[in-house]
């Protein structure tokens, strides 16, 4: 930590502290704008643009959750979990099986895996459409899930065999001579020491799944299943003139996510991190 | 433990994955490229052969060639803000502050990159909205009225416009990436170059930018794949308009698959799509090893 | 014994994929016992109609417990878009909305649509309680595919008021169109109100401008497929006729959407905007007496000078329905003239059911447009469904950015013919 500055220097950094507010402002005042404007009429909005609502339209939320936002909501949450407890359960039985086996025949598994990595989502729109629609998924929650699943595996793998790799034998021969099968040796060794890298392997799939847009629009078209990304844009064409209500809906898909980073702002930092630097 | 018991064991625990990777994954770059050479729309269509003819139509169309060029502008202009701006922040922030306020502030430009992209998106209609939008209303409220205009309606704005939105959410993101890296430089180093009568410039550029070389990698990797895959900004945005001045590869190929009944076009456009990201990757991976040496 | 323990992991891990998608739920929502389903998808998740049909709903499902509809709502091109796609498939939609025109021909050729004959010609109360000139957009080759729910019209809805404080006369020529422009310009006010961020406003313009300059033999011929050049210089006449139109509309067009335009207009910010006939139900709150004006003659202009543009819109049954009978009742609700009252009254469209809209309570002037269309000898499609999709978007796209002065009129009309020869190799 550096910030040990005499005066003299203080002041010569003044510039660098204003833009950094600036660039602050910058950032905040458009959120902050966002949640004003959610309580005001759509005439409002656009004719006082600064000024704090006349009238404080709380009714605004009232209607964006019953048009549908809680329906996004929930549905964000749902594909996010199952998607996020799939890909580290795969992944560390993957990595375990790794660590386990000749490490010629680990090599191409890890480099099946890493090239997962050069591959992105966009790239496979039209075959995944093709395939979901031939396996019947189209419209399910599967449509999203398998495919979030099988596009963040490679760097849960890649993270968590890291972590299994540093494990030492010792830990594993004593548990196997105290009975345990290979997957008692996964469950009372690996895991528990891997807490922290299954924790941001958690973390990284699920923020992909929670912001993923392509898939969430082009697979699912019911309304009813649809997550936040994608229902907000059915939700904007729905209100076409109300913007307040529209405004309202955007903050209350966005508090929450918010919120939960506030608290857990460790393990996003962690897991970001992390991460990258292994990648 | 039996070898064959053992290995198949082992075969069951990374099958899951392999099954998922393949079928998912991999499957998908084999397709595009089969599907390339045929003609097909969504429905219940059948798959006309047409050999090469997408592939050329590559090589033609003039809006492959404004998409791509905007790809690469965006890659440019995230790489200056993202890689180069959000370091120089790091710095300032690990550096210049106190562990509190630059906390703060690092979580606080982090939030937007936290919120989903279509909040954003829908959020920056608002403000660069042409009449009584945040930004035009801005510009008045400075005296700049004559600056005002349809920032996503303006062919000369449209694309800096949806490009600034990029950079609004992910410099944050960047930006946290950067100052984990650089809070594990020591500060003796710093203390080292200062008594050797280094200014804070030139510690920034003898210090911090070797130190946190692995993280300016990974951001350059991230930043530059995610110049040449975006589509979510462009299309809630503008939808690749006015005209195709907005237009980049994703939602080019987007519209041909499932608007313009093109499947095998677009099929072709997202080979060119994997190719291109194929390569850069490759050729930032080589160049960053042969630097490591 | 070691075998076993990995299999049931791997299991297990297939397990926990299942396990969420049991509480997702599928796609078939649930219906009671002897219930039968059908899916309704319509293109207005907007406000009134979505309530509208809301209601229909619930109304059909009251008269009818062993029929659920479950209904789905997309926004105008997201809705062109993903019919396309499940059309023809297993999963269509049993009762879908359609355009006439090349939406409804390309549907019909996909083998998507049931063929409505057989059941007509055992209802004939039901085919005669349509006007026929809305009944035949809705045919292809003969065969009667779908039944039509409002009738269209596009015309110049102007200020009545402003009009006469300025002494102004309709305008039935080009000239004097350009003459009461100028005049309004002069007095300081932006005389056309326009949006054109949603590209069909641009279709509905230059399809009529289209219709005014080409000789009616060649603007025919262009709309086969297989056929269809756009060489003749009409065409680059008629972009610059809407070049011309476009020096008296506001400058920020291309940034604002054609309900924001039709807000501004209803506000009085602009006496003339060019809008639908079933827009009518959205001017509640205007101040000012309003009527409308068709598009005038073009001097030079080889098409018929009087020719209304406008085209029905309706609803069709999938080929793959499983319900077929239950489909065919729903629709035969909803089209039924008590709904074709209701519809014209709570949403402003004019109901295409004869007399429909004579025994409903709107107004006036919606009664004389309803008229008007019956009356019409022949009417002009609109543009985006005119032609294959790939030269709608290179018209509308290039066209979009001739408005901006990003391109020329030859420029556009030379994008329209690549994209038609691109469309003659495929057929």
């Amino acid at each position: 930590m550096s910030a040990h500055l005499r005066p003299l220097e203080r002041i010569r950094q003044v510039p660098v502290y204003a833009l950094l507010l600036i660039y602050a402002v910058v950032i905040a005042y458009p959120l902050l704008w966002m949640v004003i404007s959610s309580f005001k009429s759509s005439s409002e909005i656009f004719a006082d643009p600064w000024g704090l609502p006349s009238i404080w339209l709380v009714q605004n939320y009232a209607q964006a959750w019953d048009k549908g936002i809680s329906e996004y909501f929930l549905n964000s949450v749902i594909v996010t979990i199952a998607s996020t407890a799939a890909t580290v359960l795969i992944a560390a039985l993957c990595a375990y099986g790794m660590v386990r086996m000749s490490s010629r025949v680990a090599d191409v598994v890890l480099i099946v895996a890493m090239g997962g990595l050069v591959v992105a989502p966009q790239v496979s729109l039209i075959p995944l459409y093709r395939l979901l629609d031939g396996m019947g998924l189209l419209n399910t929650s599967w449509a999203m899930i398998l495919p979030y699943v099988a596009f963040r595996l490679p760097m849960a793998i890649l993270l968590i065999r890291s972590v299994f790799l540093g494990i030492p034998k010792e830990l594993v021969d004593a548990a196997t001579i105290d009975g345990c099968r290979s997957t008692g040796v996964l469950r009372h060794v690996y895991l528990p020491l891997s807490k922290s890298v299954l924790t941001t392997s958690a973390v990284l799939t699920g923020y992909f799944a929670w912001n993923e847009f392509l898939f969430a629009i082009v697979f699912i078209d019911q309304d009813s299943l649809r997550t936040i990304p994608a229902g907000l844009m059915s939700f904007r064409d729905a209100l076409s003139t109300e913007w307040g209500v529209l405004l309202a809906g955007l903050t209350i898909a966005a508090l929450p996510i918010v919120v939960v980073f506030i608290a857990l702002q460790k393990y996003f930092v962690a897991g970001v991190a992390a991460g990258s630097v292994k990648g | 433990m039996k070898p064959l018991t053992r290995t198949f064991g082992n075969a069951l625990y990374v099958l899951p994955a392999l099954a998922l990777l393949g079928l998912f994954v991999y499957y998908p770059l084999i397709a595009n490229i089969v599907y390339g050479f045929f003609s097909f729309s969504a429905g219940a269509g059948e798959m006309k052969p047409v050999g090469a003819d997408n592939f050329l139509r590559l090589l033609d169309d003039p809006i492959i060639k404004t998409a791509l060029t905007n790809n690469l502008i965006y890659a440019i202009v995230s790489i200056i803000c993202q890689v180069g701006g959000a370091l120089v922040v790091a710095a300032w922030l690990t550096r210049l502050l106190g562990p509190r306020m630059g906390g703060i502030l690092r979580s606080v430009y982090f939030l937007p990159a936290v919120i989903s992209m279509t909040v954003i998106a829908l959020l920056f209609t608002f403000v660069y909205n042409s009449r009584g939008g945040l930004l035009n209303e801005l510009l008045a409220l400075i005296g700049l009225e004559h600056l005002q205009t349809a920032w996503l309606a303006d062919v000369d704005t449209a694309l800096g416009s949806v490009i600034a939105v990029s950079q609004w959410q992910s410099i944050g993101y960047v930006c946290m990436l950067y100052v984990v890296a650089l809070q594990q430089i020591p500060e003796e180093y710093y203390e080292a170059a200062s008594l050797d009568g280094a200014g804070r410039i030139r510690q920034f550029f003898s210090i911090t930018v070797p130190q946190a070389k692995e993280m300016i990698f990974v951001a350059m990797i991230l930043t530059v794949s995610g110049a040449f895959t975006v589509f979510n900004e462009p299309y809630i945005l503008t939808k690749g308009g006015p005209g195709n001045t907005t237009q980049v590869l994703a939602t080019y190929m987007y519209n041909q698959g499932f608007f313009q009944n093109q499947m095998g076009y677009a099929s072709a456009i997202a080979s060119l799509i994997f190719l291109i990201t194929l390569v850069l990757s490759l050729v930032q991976m080589l160049s960053f090893r042969s630097g490591k040496d | 014994m070691r075998t076993t323990a990995r299999i049931a992991t791997a299991a297990i891990a297939v397990g926990a994929l299942i396990v969420p998608l049991a509480a997702c739920g599928s796609s078939e929502p649930e219906a009671a016992d002897g219930q039968v389903t059908i899916d309704f998808f319509h293109r207005w998740p907007n406000e009134p109609k979505n309530a509208y049909f809301a209601d229909l709903v619930s109304r059909f499902e009251e008269e009818n417990p062993d029929i659920k509809v479950n209904v789905e709502s997309v926004l105008n091109d997201a809705y062109k878009d993903k019919v396309k796609v499940v059309a023809g498939s297993a999963n269509a939609p049993d009762v879908m909305f359609s355009w006439s025109g090349s939406f409804l021909e390309e549907l019909a050729k996909g083998d998507a649509l049931m063929d409505l004959g057989p059941w007509l010609a055992e209802n004939p109360e039901l085919t005669e309680s349509f006007y026929e000139s809305q009944l035949e957009p809705f045919a292809v080759d003969g065969v009667q595919y779908g039944l039509p729910i409002g009738m269209h019209s596009k015309l110049f809805f102007y200020n009545v008021d402003v009009f006469d404080e300025l002494g102004l006369e309709v305008p039935t020529t080009w000239d004097e169109f350009i003459d009461v422009l100028d005049e309004l310009q002069g007095e300081g006010l932006t005389p056309i109100e326009y949006g054109a961020q949603d590209q069909w406003t641009i279709a509905h313009y230059v399809g009529t401008l289209n219709q005014r300059m080409l000789d009616p033999e060649v603007f025919l011929a262009d709309q086969d497929p297989a056929k269809g050049e756009f060489t003749d210089p009409g065409y680059v006449e008629a972009l610059e006729r809407f070049q011309e139109l476009s020096a008296y509309m506001n400058d920020d067009m291309a940034a604002v959407t054609h309900e924001i335009a039709r807000n501004a207009w209803i506000a009085g910010e602009a006496p003339i905007m060019y809008m639908q006939s079933s827009e009518v139900g959205y001017f509640g709150d205007a101040q000012f007496e309003y009527a409308t004006f068709n598009m005038p003659s073009v001097d030079g202009g080889k098409g018929d000078p009087g020719q209304l543009t406008g085209a029905p819109e309706g609803f069709v049954i999938s080929k793959t329905t499983e319900h077929p009978e239950e489909a065919q009742r729903f629709v035969e609700f909803m089209l039924n003239e008590a709904n074709g009252v209701k519809y014209s009254e709570e949403t402003g469209e004019l109901s295409a059911v004869q007399g429909a809209v004579d025994k409903a309570d709107v107004p006036e002037i919606s009664k004389e447009l309803a008229q008007g269309i019956v009356d019409a000898s022949a009417m002009t499609t609109w543009l985006d469904n005119a032609y294959d999709p790939q030269i709608v978007q290179a018209y509308l796209t290039e066209t979009q950015l001739m408005l901006g002065g990003q391109q020329t009129p030859e420029g556009v009309m030379k994008a329209v013919q690549d994209a038609a020869a691109r469309v003659r190799d495929a057929s």
